[in-house]
């Protein structure tokens, strides 16, 4: 007995320090100043070290329990820095000038820009890496290409459908490439109607939705009864076949693990296919 | 008016800007005691040393990093506004005149669109270059609209104000389709054109502050040649004050305060136009008291407005330009009804 408690004992106190030293390395107060960033951390089990969020920060539901450093536009920096945050993690919305005011008090600032989903995935262990969880990073991100993989096996081969997405009406706002929400109904075998816009939140031509008329609609700004009203909409042979959807925007503009769940919609929507 | 009064009024302004300064120093979105404030400060005047540092190293930061430099900051800028609105009201005999009537808006919006959605992104200039761009184009807008506003060699107060409404209109349309064309990096153009002091510190602070404070003392030296002019130019011409002359100057250092302000905080309505006015209700029409009371009372004007605006909404803060216009519209009116 005595001998284990003798070895115990000098487990416990060459162990102890050498945990602490590692977790002096790792940051434990985490402000997330990004809607996808806060989301993440939460999803990579580091949600209790995020200290500060934005107010747009809505998911998961904990994260409002979180301090509210600003919003997208305005960080405010006395209610930041009263955090004593050791890592301030954004990604490229963030504004340019927030992050330099940020070097120069002294805190470390990292971002994180993914453009394309496969980008997201593997942010996810850069992410984990970032707050000393790079276990969690890698499992999360193995996880995410699993299910990527699944989902798209999942689309009819040689079915395209034409989809167009409305962000907004007044002025027509649609998503084109460069956007995760073009991408995703490229791989969920649609084909955008927007896709020769080249730009990723291009304003776009009502003519041109009626000329190239989308077999799918999708809103994403909860505005599906005053567009099924829409006179001069009611000829597309999305009308026609009820193929007007509504979506929760955040699962398609956020580069978080959602997108998967957006893309598991978005295939169910365009094909019909149960998931 | 005698002079006694108006040194009085002179103390006075000073006075409330000395307290509005520490009181704004004081209050903010994370509350820390005024006494540790004041003690912070104190701990910064050299040969001053405090014993007891009762307050942590993030109170440090955030009263001499962030807060202290963008209070003062709001004092300088709204001091240069201010200035700007009065000789551009003077030069220009118009109520209407603001800082940015002869494009320095349109201009340094042009530069600072420019910058953040291309030159920037392309790695020409970093982000430290902003007021640059924002300044440069600024100062070509005023050079622009003068030699647009030229009438046969003479400056012409109405085709200057109409040449600057129309470059202005058309540089804010080029603003608007370099937005369309790069519609990711919106975010941070917008916030530019919202006007705004969040974020300041120092480094604009230095920017900013020599410029506009050697050129708002430049502007009380032409003020007794103002009050001629006032009176019209052949009047002043009889008088021998070089009119053309005085024009040419008056509007270039109008146009210089007017561009180093729009350089670090954006574009900042109301303030130039309607603080000039009020003063005038105040202490009259002579250039001297009008110009050195405006900068006063449009230094205290946007620091209360700025204190305003990171405060009510706390964390959230506003742009400082909707709590002006809020704030500063009604009581326009109320002085202009009570005449």
């Amino acid at each position: 007995m005595k001998l284990r408690h003798i070895l115990i004992t000098v487990l416990l106190a060459v162990l102890v320090p050498v945990a602490a030293a590692a977790e002096g390395a790792v940051p434990q107060r985490i402000v997330s100043v990004t809607p996808s960033v806060t989301e993440n951390l939460f999803a990579l089990g580091v949600g209790d070290r995020v200290v500060g969020v934005t107010s747009w920060c809505t998911y998961p539901p904990e994260a409002a329990e979180r301090a509210v450093i600003g919003d997208a536009f305005n960080l405010n920096l006395e209610v930041l820095l009263s955090l004593n945050p050791d890592l301030v993690i954004g990604d490229g919305t963030m504004v340019a000038a927030h992050i330099q005011q940020l070097e120069a008090l002294g805190i470390t600032v990292a971002t994180i820009n993914p453009t394309t989903l496969n980008e997201v995935i593997e942010s996810m262990a850069t992410l984990g890496e970032l707050v000393g969880e790079p276990e969690a990073g890698r499992a999360l991100a193995a996880q995410m290409r699993n299910r990527l993989r699944e989902l798209t096996a999942r689309v009819p081969v040689g079915s395209s459908k034409r989809v167009f997405v409305e962000l907004w009406y007044e002025p027509l706002m649609t998503a084109g490439p460069g956007s995760f929400l073009h991408e995703l109904i490229t791989l969920a075998g649609g084909e955008n109607i927007a896709a020769d816009t080249g730009q990723p939140w291009p304003q776009f031509s009502e003519e041109l939705v009626l000329a190239r008329d989308p077999e799918i609609v999708i809103l994403t700004n909860y505005n599906r009864e005053e567009a099924l009203q829409r006179p001069a909409w009611q000829g597309l042979s999305a009308y026609k076949a009820g193929a007007v959807f509504e979506v929760n925007p955040d699962l398609y503009v956020r580069g978080t693990p959602r997108l998967l769940d957006g893309l598991a919609e978005l295939i169910s929507l365009i094909h019909g296919v149960e998931l | 008016m005698n002079t006694n009064r108006g040194v009085l009024r002179g103390v006075v302004l000073l006075s409330v800007l000395l307290v509005s300064v520490l009181v704004a120093a004081a209050v903010g979105s994370v509350s820390i005691s005024p006494l540790n404030v004041g003690k912070m400060l104190l701990s910064r005047v050299p040969g001053i040393s405090v014993a007891d540092k009762s307050w942590t190293e993030a109170e440090e930061l955030i009263i001499l990093r962030v807060r202290l430099p963008r209070v003062l900051l709001a004092a300088v800028i709204g001091g240069g506004l201010s200035t700007a609105g009065v000789l551009f009201q003077g030069i220009l005999r118009n109520p209407l005149a603001d800082p940015y009537i002869i494009g320095v808006s349109s201009g340094a919006s042009l530069g600072a669109a420019s910058a953040l959605l291309f030159f920037i992104p392309a790695g020409i200039g970093g982000y430290g270059a902003l007021p640059l761009f924002a300044f440069a184009g600024a100062v070509g807008a005023v050079f622009l609209v003068y030699r647009l506003g030229l009438a046969h060699g003479r400056i012409q107060a109405t085709n200057l104000i109409l040449a600057g409404v129309a470059v202005g209109a058309f540089f804010t349309a080029v603003v608007s389709f370099m937005m369309v064309l790069r519609i990711q990096n919106l975010q941070e153009v917008y916030m530019w054109l919202m006007g705004s002091l969040s974020g300041r510190g120092w480094r604009q602070f230095n920017t900013a502050a020599p410029y506009v404070l050697a050129g708002s003392a430049a502007a009380v030296l032409f003020a007794p040649k103002l009050d001629v002019y006032l009176l019209g130019e052949d009047t002043a011409h009889s008088l021998g004050v070089d009119v053309q002359r005085l024009q040419k100057q008056v509007l270039a250092v109008g146009a210089f305060i007017a561009a180093a302000c729009v350089a670090v905080s954006g574009v900042i309505g109301f303030v130039g136009l309607m603080v000039p006015h009020a003063v005038r209700m105040w202490v009259g029409a002579k250039h001297g008291r009008l110009t050195v009371y405006s900068f006063f009372a449009g230094a205290i004007f946007l620091l209360a407005a700025d204190t305003l605006a990171r405060t009510v909404l706390s964390p959230i803060e506003l742009p400082v330009g909707i709590v002006t216009a809020l704030t500063g519209g009604p009581f326009f009116i109320y002085l202009m009804r009570r005449g």
